[in-house]
């Protein structure tokens, strides 16, 4: 309790807003928060399992069981092996499938993301920091990309190429760079008319620790935001270009072409295009998911919203 | 130069941009008359092609011919259409124009297109002004869960499952075709899915800053009944963001079809570009590239000129 | 559509407005703030009232509170509002629908905004006209211009059809003003109305709303912190602070012989031409935190009279003369110790 002898001072106003929060507070909001929790719980099950595929696998990925084809999921065959998810035309487990397939989706997801982030980041920044003639020619390919089907340009390039993981990812980085430029330019901007450049570019700094050590980290928020739902779009895009067969070729196997294998024995194996569909479904909500809490809590009110709700902040005052 | 003239030139440059790519791209997969005539062609026959078709001139040649017989509306001559090279002593003969198979493939594209947009346009507008009205409630619960399903379920996949849902298990409606209205409704909803959720995302967002406006409750205190200040005095602010959505999510509608039209084997121009891609058909490609980049270059163009509509400061020229 | 005189209540007698024990409470993070803490007053036709506050003082709350234009909740709403007898605390949407424009209008601080940026003003002026009376908008329009006329814009046949952001600062709130009379409601409420004016034009809007009461029976409440407007266009005056009535009176009366110190602190603080060379006075401390209050009296810690009894309980208002009301206990010894000084 505040001494009510005293007048109020400003330095009583400004305590009560600074309540101090661990991150066990953190912590505890999250576990409150069950739609977070799930979102991040599954985005954290999908790199275990994309790390340690080889040992968490519950079977070979290409282990033919010619005996134990087509099994419905929760099946056990003849050998006595349990099928979670069941299995498929040749008899291989779906659940180890769907494993490794997730390997290359959400590879090709985030070093897709990663790069284009790189790339576009890069130019935004220097774009919207030097202005003048850079600033013009990368907003006009900015623009002019952007204003191109993206899908259309990507099947044409690889049927020109051919499919494959590389090419994948190089197609990716060519059509959603300008994605991260864009926020990027905005942002440098914002930042290069800030109190806080201003004070840098007083003291002399050159402009690359400028860009580097001044703007960067107070643009982060909003990029890995925006990295998080470029990683669902890409991991989409991947489904689609797979599922038309001018993505990830095979033997090599994602959810995309997962799909696009069952498609054929829909009628009879239903889980065979449901689950690795699913799968992507889950992937890119949970990333959905925590790309809006993260622009929440980046949100000094909405932090405090979210948190106050959930600790017991609120109970103490 | 005014605003209008200057973005009309700048989209038909982006679109020379994109023709000329796909022209030089589709020269990298190798000899063009190889690719007519299959491995087993003759090298009399291919020469007579090559000469037939202007193939020997230096590429620089060909590309502005190309340009200049683009220019009358000629995209060349399918390498699989009705093609029946030897021996044609004329280009015109040699198959089936791309332009004439492309524009009959349109309305199919159209109709589909537009049946996904008469659905996802008042819905997600509804849904996403319905949750702004009342944030928190258990309406806008209901419209971020199903705008966040929309936006993560894949496409094909959805379609897929719908056909056997529908299709296969319950036997309600076609699987696939061209047809009335029975055919068009699955490809629809499938197409629908992915607008919905982002045109409900973004009306609700930009629906929520509108009603924390000032103006709003000057309205309130003036005696304007709720729903006409929601739907008259603050959509009409909200619209700009709102008709871009609206925008991007039409030109994903036009090359998403492409997954669509597969899946449900509905002959429009996305089922002409697989078809044409997986057969090489150079010619019949380029011309669909074009048509489908200039109907998104058109549909960015007439979203960008309905800003004025909304925003009495552009038409008056008080810049943006 | 409904007329006011249909609505359950209504009683020709009974006063304009008459606001009793109006309490606002929000919801917030450090647990419930009453931003506006047993309000009453009344208000009769053709009269002005001015409140006079800092801001946070709950001036705006309250008035907003009267029209329920508080979204509730956050905002938990208790007492009593009546307009001619209409209770107009958690009634009826239909009801508040109803009073608002014709009964009761309300304008804001920041006219600019607090337009539609994407509707012409002729038609954001007769909306309400168009839609209660029927009337299309040919005639609408024409209504518009004859009110743009009656709040002196020049050249309203033309301005009619432009847009606010044509307007300057001072022509907006005067087609505001336009908007809230649209109706012919029987008060106008507005909230600091000249604050985000030049101070020419403040006077020029402050004279037409002056104008405008006179001419058409109009009662108006008038929300400002600047003394000198509670001065010149006030019949009765109601100070507040920290959600409080700390001082009310007719004009006059309380100019002429602030009761409680914070009145007294205010007016202490106001440059007066006739004793130009003493210096202005200064209120100590910052406005207080409404999650924070001090106990007993608000005002205390501020307060240069404050003495050991003022911590014990809070200062209810108590009727010290002819409509004089005032909210502080050492009234008595503040004026006797004056006396004695002088």
């Amino acid at each position: 309790m505040v001494d009510l002898s005293k007048p109020l001072s400003p330095t009583d106003v400004d305590e009560s807003r600074q309540v101090q929060l661990g991150w066990t507070d953190y912590m505890r909001a999250i576990l409150q928060d069950y739609i977070t929790f799930f979102a991040l719980s599954f985005v954290l099950l999908l790199i275990v399992f994309t790390l340690g595929a080889d040992f968490l696998a519950p079977h070979e990925p290409t282990g033919l069981n010619l005996r134990d084809r087509m099994l419905p999921p929760g099946s056990i065959g003849r050998g006595g092996d349990f099928y979670l998810l069941g299995t498929d035309e040749l008899g291989r487990d779906l659940f180890t499938r769907l494993i490794y397939g997730a390997r290359v989706s959400v590879s090709v997801g985030v070093l897709g993301a990663v790069l284009s982030a790189i790339v576009g980041v890069t130019a935004g920044l220097m774009a919207g920091y030097h202005g003048g003639l850079l600033e013009d020619i990368v907003m006009r390919l900015v623009d002019g990309m952007l204003s191109l089907p993206s899908l259309l340009v990507a099947l044409f390039v690889l049927f020109i190429l051919g499919g494959g993981f590389g090419n994948l990812v190089l197609v990716f980085l060519v059509l959603h760079w300008m994605v991260f430029a864009r926020m990027a330019r905005g942002l440098a901007l914002d930042a290069r008319n800030s109190a806080y450049v201003q004070a840098a570019v007083s003291q002399g700094c050159k402009s690359g620790r400028i860009i580097l050590r001044h703007i960067l980290p107070n643009v982060m928020a909003p990029i890995l935001v925006l990295f998080t739902l470029e990683i669902a779009v890409l991991i989409l895009s991947e489904a689609s270009l797979s599922f038309l067969g001018f993505g990830v070729q095979p033997p090599d196997a994602s959810w995309g072409l997962m799909i696009s294998g069952g498609r054929e024995h829909i009628r009879s194996a239903w889980w065979l295009v449901a689950f690795p569909g699913l799968a992507i479904f889950f992937t890119a909500l949970s990333l959905n998911l925590l790309a809006n809490w993260a622009r929440a809590i980046t949100d000094p009110v909405q932090r405090w919203r979210w948190l106050a709700k959930r600790t017991k902040f609120r109970k103490s005052k | 130069m005014p605003y209008t003239l200057r973005r009309i030139l700048n989209s038909i440059l982006l679109l020379l941009v994109t023709i000329s790519f796909v022209f030089f791209a589709g020269r990298m997969i190798g000899d063009p008359a190889l690719n007519m005539l299959g491995p087993g062609a003759t090298p009399a026959a291919l020469e007579k092609l090559r000469v037939v078709a202007g193939l020997n001139d230096p590429l620089w040649q060909q590309y502005l011919h190309y340009i200049g017989r683009l220019l009358t509306g000629d995209l060349g001559v399918s390498y699989r259409f009705g093609f029946s090279v030897i021996p044609a002593l004329d280009l015109k003969e040699l198959g089936q124009p791309v332009i004439n198979i492309v524009l009959e493939r349109l309305p199919a594209t159209f109709f589909l297109a537009g049946s996904a947009l008469v659905v996802a346009v008042p819905l997600g507008i509804f849904m996403g002004v319905t949750a702004a009205a009342h944030p928190r409630s258990i309406a806008d619960r209901i419209v971020t869960a199903l705008s966040l399903a929309g936006v993560s379920v894949v496409q094909f996949w959805l379609g897929l499952m719908l056909i056997v849902l529908f299709s296969v298990q319950l036997g309600w409606l076609p699987t696939g075709g061209y047809g009335g209205f029975q055919h068009v409704i699955l490809p629809a909803l499938t197409l629908a899915a992915r607008p919905i959720g982002r045109i409900a995302q973004v009306t609700r967002s930009t629906m929520m800053d509108e009603l924390a406006k000032p103006y709003i409750i000057t309205a309130q205190a003036k005696g304007v009944q709720n729903h006409r200040i929601v739907y008259h005095h603050a959509l009409k602010n909200a619209a700009i963001p709102i008709v871009t959505m609206i925008g991007d999510e039409t030109s994903a509608l036009l090359t998403g079809a492409i997954l669509v039209e597969k899946i449900f084997a509905w002959p429009g121009v996305g089922l002409l570009i697989i078809d044409s891609l997986s057969r090489s058909d150079l010619p019949l490609i380029q011309a669909s590239i074009a048509v489908v980049a200039a109907l998104v270059i058109i549909v960015n163009l007439l979203v960008d000129f309905s800003y004025r509509y909304f925003k009495p400061e552009i038409i008056l020229g008080r810049g943006r | 559509m409904i007329n006011i005189n249909d609505l359950p209540g209504y009683d020709d007698a009974a006063p304009l407005l008459a606001v009793d024990n109006l309490c606002v409470t929000f919801e917030s993070f450090e647990g419930e703030v009453a931003a506006v803490d047993g309000v009453s007053f009344t208000v009769n036709p053709g009269e002005t009232l001015c409140i006079v506050g800092e801001s946070g003082s709950g001036k705006s709350a309250s008035q907003m509170a009267i029209l329920g234009l508080l979204s509730t909740p956050p905002a938990i709403i208790s007492g009593s509002v009546r307009f001619c007898g209409i209770e107009l605390v958690h009634a009826p949407q239909s009801t508040l629908f109803t009073v608002r424009g014709s009964g009761v209008s309300m304008i804001f601080q920041d006219a600019i905004t607090s337009l539609n940026p994407s509707l012409k003003v002729g038609f954001q002026i007769a909306e309400v006209f168009c839609a209660r009376t029927g009337s299309d908008r040919a005639s609408g329009r024409k209504y518009a211009i004859e009110l743009m006329e009656r709040v002196a814009i020049p050249d309203a046949s033309h301005r009619v059809d432009d847009y606010p952001f044509q307007f300057s600062g001072g022509m907006c709130q005067r087609i505001m003003i336009a908007m809230a009379l649209a109706l012919n409601p029987k008060i106008l409420i507005a909230d600091e109305p000249t604050t985000a004016l030049d101070v020419t034009v403040q006077r020029q809007v402050m004279e037409l709303l002056k104008s405008l009461s006179k001419n058409a029976d109009l009662a108006l409440v008038l929300i400002t912190h600047d003394l000198g407007v509670a001065a010149e266009q006030a019949d009765k005056v109601m100070v507040m602070y920290a959600g409080r009535t700390v001082e009310t009176g007719l004009t006059d009366a309380v100019f002429a012989k602030p009761y409680h110190p914070y009145t007294q602190a205010l007016l202490s603080s106001m440059p007066d031409v006739t004793n130009n060379f003493n210096r202005l006075g200064i209120i100590s401390g910052s406005p207080p935190v409404l999650t924070k209050l001090p106990e007993g009296c608000s005002f205390r810690p501020r307060c240069q009279f404050a003495a050991p009894m003022c911590r014990l309980n809070r200062p209810q208002l108590f009727v010290s003369g002819p409509s004089r009301a005032s909210a502080c206990l050492r009234v008595n010894d503040i004026f006797k110790k004056k006396s004695s000084n002088v």
